[in-house]
């Protein structure tokens, strides 16, 4: 559903909207940000607002520089990335808590309670803290739009950066959210003085280090500390209450849902820096305390701190994402009925709704126990036509070592290829290779490689390519480049380098040896590794290919690929490709093969065919007495060179052209 | 005193098959009735054919997208075998409406999954109590020369249809915006096909309370 930019209205918009709405009311000029579940859709919802500057940056680090550039220069500026990302930014984001900001500044840090979309599960609240940086924490989506919007004016109150810490529950979620009109915040820009507070000169560093805790105890207590921080009492003018629940994020809401109204309840919105006062002031009108959040214990840790003693927590470990049976406490039975009651079953149900097409015997059913079903996973794979593919299935086959990277990529550790037997963070492959080649015995370079994108190499990869060619070590690194962040959703981070521009690169970085190859070919690939693991120097393969998820998927599609049944002896190699475009059906002793339309004609699978048997849709239609014939062509390589020929090429995409 | 009916609707699938834009348009359309919805999802890798999920719910007092029980009123499975994807959400009386899309790649394990009929995951879903509701798109699919991703427009108008709305409120352009062709076509398919139930869930609790019920309550 779209916004209407003008007026006050409330919109069924996603948690990535809400974060893009709310700054742009807010008055930003600009969106720094590198891509990362769950808040790439923020840049995407930004794209809307004419009144704002975006653009993708090389890593996370660099769009927070970015970002500081903007501040200081007095406009508004909001910083965008994952948790894992605010790692990378750690630097700028520590020392712009010294340096302060001009223009307000908040950071969107999107958190994976559960890891579904991560490496970790790390909680921004944390990483805020030791930073010194105040971290607001909405419960709905109201709330991140709205604390959003505030964070700006509370950036400029402090002086500070201010991150607001959502998680995949509200980037991924919808529901109705009230917005309204953007503020004009045109100031004049200038270049920030004096050097005492933005040059970090270890002289001025002390004053800038008191100025950051004079800035969070003015915080404390303040009119926005108590805004962030609201307590609900079910009576009015009662005293004492025999337990009261404090609460922060989702946990928010599970708890609203769950509660009968019964209970006092004190909704933190800015965990850090904590309101001591208002806590203690709740807490002393409640004979114990829980506290419910979810990820680690941030805010039970907080209170502690203030001599409390919240209750234990029955089920809760801070692992994965909160349920309704993490709010189960030791000690209070009272509110243990109230959890217990919701868990029970509330729902309708109805009986007479008559199925469409009921296909089921009529014989009596033996129930079956959901418990003991064994649903297999439905894991996620390359993309039909991926240009990963094919060296994963080449390093499978040698079954070497791989040190892996952050992207799409790490689906090479999928079966069938099995091949990627570890990774770390962003841009870590080379290094990490690097450094089991310094340790290992003589000839532990042909055993192993390491794999990173493109994206990935840009990200981080850069210094740690620098640093493997001074170690002098041996070593192979493969570059898989499909011009893009292809793993959340294809953005561009950079400008990509065409063959040419790479070989200048790596010659201009002085790799001792190189190759700049197509991605497909698994004689090439196979080639190449042969020589690069061989070889008595560091080297670098690059693999140039396309990302399918850039490619136009509804268009039609040129040599599509087809399994001709006269030559396919169902020896299942194709499978080995893991295109899902190859569809496998066993009737009775025998499996039966077929390439669907997802199919995007890559060609990949015609190659490991041992029999040549899969082969272009368009000669698959010849009668059988040709087909007999061509029997046996490598039908990879004739296309290839069809493609050379700008006449064939032209030709053939006439006739093979589908209809969707 | 908070009531506690609402409307839990769980939708599974694969990555790559409309879920995300289901899940939105089905929500949407229900706030027209719920004075509260809600939706969340599950993405994963998602474009990379892993198993997706999404959940909508509705209500007076629906506050989070996490399901408190462990069960659903309407389980839409966009691919057959999803169906089962979260089997404890099958409880007596959830309508499961499945699709007779059949993606039997199961990534690099495929070789090793028996597939089941459909005949086998409908016996199944009853004897949890179910009540399996097959959507026939196959066929539609291959006559209209549809892609596996239009299966969510024939659900969206499944679904519409199953909840009791009118065509046109269906297809109302701030739900919809302006489908294609094929994706417009797909929604009136679906939205045909389930006005073939003899009875719909538009009697399901309103928020006020004041639209009778015609079902069980099982508790």
């Amino acid at each position: 559903m779209s916004i209407n930019i003008n007026a006050v209205e409330q919109s069924f918009i996603s948690g990535c909207d809400a974060i893009a709405r709310g700054a742009w009311e807010a008055g930003i000029d600009v969106v720094a940000s590198y891509p990362g579940s769950p808040v790439t859709g923020v840049v995407d919802a930004v794209t809307q607002y004419e009144e704002v500057t975006y653009k993708w940056s090389a890593n996370e680090k660099v769009a927070m520089e970015k970002a500081a550039g903007v501040s200081y220069a007095g406009s508004r500026v909001l910083v965008v990335m994952k948790h894992v990302g605010l790692n990378v930014a750690a630097d700028p984001f520590y020392n712009l808590a010294y340096t302060g900001i001009k223009g307000g500044m908040v950071v969107i840090v999107g958190d994976d309670p559960g890891a579904k979309n991560s490496q970790n599960e790390q909680d921004t609240r944390l990483v805020a803290k030791a930073a010194n940086v105040p971290v607001l924490e909405p419960s709905n989506l109201q709330d991140v739009y709205s604390f959003t919007k505030i964070a700006f004016d509370l950036s400029e109150f402090t002086g500070l950066p201010v991150v607001v810490r959502v998680t995949s529950e509200h980037c991924y979620g919808s529901g109705y959210v009230t917005t309204a009109s953007r503020n004009d915040h045109s100031i004049e820009k200038d270049f920030a003085r004096p050097i005492q507070k933005y040059l970090l000169l270890p002289d001025f560093v002390p004053d800038r280090h008191q100025a950051l805790i004079n800035s969070l105890e003015s915080l404390q207590g303040s009119h926005w500390s108590s805004w962030f921080y609201q307590a609900t009492y079910p009576q009015k003018g009662a005293s004492k209450y025999p337990y009261g629940v404090i609460c922060s994020g989702g946990a928010y809401e599970l708890f609203e849902e769950v509660s009968d109204g019964s209970v006092p309840v004190l909704k933190v919105g800015m965990p850090f820096p904590l309101d001591r006062k208002a806590v203690i002031a709740f807490s002393e009108k409640c004979d114990s305390i829980i506290v419910l959040e979810d990820s680690s214990r941030f805010l039970e840790d907080e209170v502690k701190k203030l001599g409390l003693q919240p209750v234990k927590r029955i089920h809760y470990s801070g692992v994965g994402e909160l349920t309704i049976k993490d709010l189960l406490v030791d000690g209070i039975p009272a509110w243990n009925q109230i959890v217990n009651s919701k868990l029970e079953d509330r729902h309708v149900f109805f009986d007479n709704v008559i199925p469409i097409k009921d296909l089921s015997d009529e014989n009596v059913i033996e129930i079956v126990n959901p418990e003991s079903l064994e649903i297999p996973k439905r894991p996620a794979g390359f993309c039909a036509g991926c240009s990963h593919a094919a060296i994963f299935h080449q390093l499978g086959e040698r079954g070497i070592y791989v040190v892996g990277d952050i992207g799409c990529y790490t689906l090479g550790a999928t079966q069938p290829f099995s091949a990627l037997d570890a990774n770390l963070c962003m841009g870590a492959s080379i290094s990490v290779l690097d450094g089991y080649l310094s340790v290992m015995e003589e000839g532990a370079h042909k055993q192993a490689v390491a794999v990173i994108g493109d994206s990935t190499f840009f990200h981080s990869g850069i210094p740690p390519l620098l640093s493997a060619i001074s170690s002098g070590n041996k070593g192979t690194v493969i570059i898989l480049d499909n011009s893009g962040s292809a793993m959340t959703g294809f953005q561009e981070t950079y400008p990509p380098f065409s063959m040419d521009e790479w070989n200048q690169f790596l010659q201009s970085v002085r790799v001792p040896k190189f190759d700049v190859l197509p991605a497909l070919d698994t004689k090439i690939i196979d080639q190449a590794l042969d020589q690069h693991l061989n070889a008595d120097t560091f080297s670098v393969i690059v693999l140039k290919g396309d990302c399918v998820q850039s490619l136009p998927k509804k268009g039609p599609t040129n040599f599509r690929y087809v399994i001709n049944e006269d030559s396919c002896t169902s020896c299942g190699k194709c499978l080995t490709t893991d295109c899902p475009s190859i569809v496998a059906e066993i009737k009775g002793e025998k499996a039966f093969y077929e390439i669907t339309n997802e199919c995007i004609g890559c060609g990949f699978c015609s190659q490991v065919c041992p029999e040549n048997a899969i082969m272009p849709m368009i000669a698959s239609k010849a009668p059988k007495l040709i087909r007999d014939m061509y029997k046996g062509t490598h039908w990879y390589r004739t296309i290839k060179k069809i493609r050379s020929i700008k006449v064939l090429s032209y030709l053939f995409d006439l006739i093979e052209r589908e209809k969707y | 005193m908070k009531t506690g009916y609402g409307l839990d609707i769980f939708i599974s699938g694969i990555g790559g098959l409309g879920l995300l834009g289901l899940t939105r348009k089905t929500a949407i359309l229900l706030s027209s009735r719920y004075k509260k919805v809600v939706t969340g999802e599950s993405r994963g890798i998602a474009q990379r054919r892993g198993s997706v999920s999404g959940v909508i719910r509705a209500g007076d007092d629906v506050r989070t997208a996490k399901l408190l029980t462990d069960k659903a009123n309407i389980i839409a499975a966009l691919e057959s075998f999803e169906i089962i994807r979260k089997p404890k959400l099958i409880k007596p009386g959830t309508i499961c409406i499945i699709s007779d899309l059949a993606i039997q790649n199961f990534g690099g394990s495929q070789h090793k999954i028996k597939y089941p009929s459909m005949n086998e995951l409908v016996t199944l879903v009853e004897s949890m109590g179910g009540k399996p509701v097959v959507i026939p798109f196959k066929d539609y699919a291959k006559r209209h020369e549809l892609r596996n991703v239009h299966i969510s427009s024939v659900m969206y108008g499944v679904m519409a249809s199953l909840l009791g709305f009118s065509q046109e409120s269906m297809l109302d352009e701030r739900i919809t915006g302006k489908p294609d062709a094929k994706n417009l076509s797909a929604m009136k398919y679906g939205y045909d096909l389930s006005l073939t139930v003899e009875s719909t869930l538009n009697e399901l609790p309103s928020p006020q309370g004041d639209v009778a019920l015609s079902g069980q309550t099982a508790a």
